[in-house]
């Protein structure tokens, strides 16, 4: 049942849960400004912080970097994917790395974005709503 | 010269839209047969549009599609999806991954061109206020 119309007559939109797997202290900090007003920002800053927070928080959409300190954003993506309760569940992969290797290897870990720092704000809060939109279609599907 | 980069595996296909993309233009058409050697091509050869498939071996045209929106170096260029997939969910998912305009297979040489005429005029103000859109209606659903 829509609700009422926010200021701007637009529909406000129901806050998704947004998982955000980042080493890099200043990086967190500005995606969680950018997403806090829109999305319920949960963050890792390790692997195995992100196992945590997926199996007691298990969020709407996780967003990682490629480079988690020293270990990788594609293995937390390939283990995602080989667990059924998860395999669905919508992966951005939002990264400062931006040859074609690194983004075939995101695709091939089962990433479903793949977006290049710096990136635009307006358009990443977007693209977080359109891709937990098409993940629903996509399960619907299978 | 535009160029046009043509990316379906189906080397039938491929000629097809070779010559109707050249009845009533003149394009410079270049091609790829799957979507990594289309992610590619795009970066050797910034065409001014690409034609993508959406079945097609190493990477689906949705997930090219989302790759290149998210790279600014990628970002604004005119993607048109072609495909035999006609349903109103496929249609769907590729307007929701940012695609421009979706046709459907088989399809007649006028709409093909008038659709990259179409796509050669947007501008990144209008692929924002699309996408804008997009999670507007999504909204309105909730």
């Amino acid at each position: 049942m829509p609700g009422k119309l926010a200021d701007n007559g637009q529909r406000p939109l129901r806050r998704l849960q947004v998982l955000v797997v980042e080493s890099d202290v200043g990086s967190r900090e500005r995606i969680q400004q950018t997403l806090v007003r829109d999305y319920l920002v949960q963050c890792a800053t390790t692997l195995s912080e992100a196992w945590i927070q997926l199996e007691t928080h298990p969020p709407d959409i996780l967003i990682s970097e490629l480079v988690v300190g020293k270990e990788s954003g594609l293995d937390l993506c390939r283990a995602i994917r080989e667990l059924p309760s998860l395999q669905h569940l919508p992966i951005m992969l939002l990264t400062s790395l931006a040859t074609i290797h690194d983004k075939v290897s995101g695709f091939e870990a089962g990433a479903d974005d793949y977006v290049v720092k710096p990136y635009d704000t307006r358009q990443l809060l977007a693209r977080i709503r359109l891709l937990a939109r098409m993940k629903r279609l996509e399960e619907r599907d299978n | 010269m535009k160029k046009v980069l043509v990316i379906d595996d189906n080397p039938t296909i491929v000629e097809l839209i070779k010559y109707a993309v050249n009845l009533q233009g003149s394009y410079n058409v270049v091609v790829a047969y799957d979507g990594v050697q289309g992610l590619e091509r795009v970066h050797a050869e910034h065409p001014d549009c690409v034609i993508i498939d959406v079945k097609m071996p190493r990477m689906d045209g949705y997930h090219l599609v989302r790759f290149l929106r998210g790279d600014a170096r990628t970002a604004d260029i005119p993607l048109i999806i072609l495909s035999a997939m006609t349903r109103e969910e496929d249609q769907l998912m590729g307007l929701l991954s940012g695609v421009d305009e979706y046709l459907t297979k088989p399809f007649k040489p006028t709409v093909l061109n008038a659709a990259i005429e179409r796509v050669l005029r947007l501008t990144p103000a209008d692929r924002q206020r699309r996408m804008d859109d997009l999670v507007q209606a999504q909204a309105d659903r909730e």
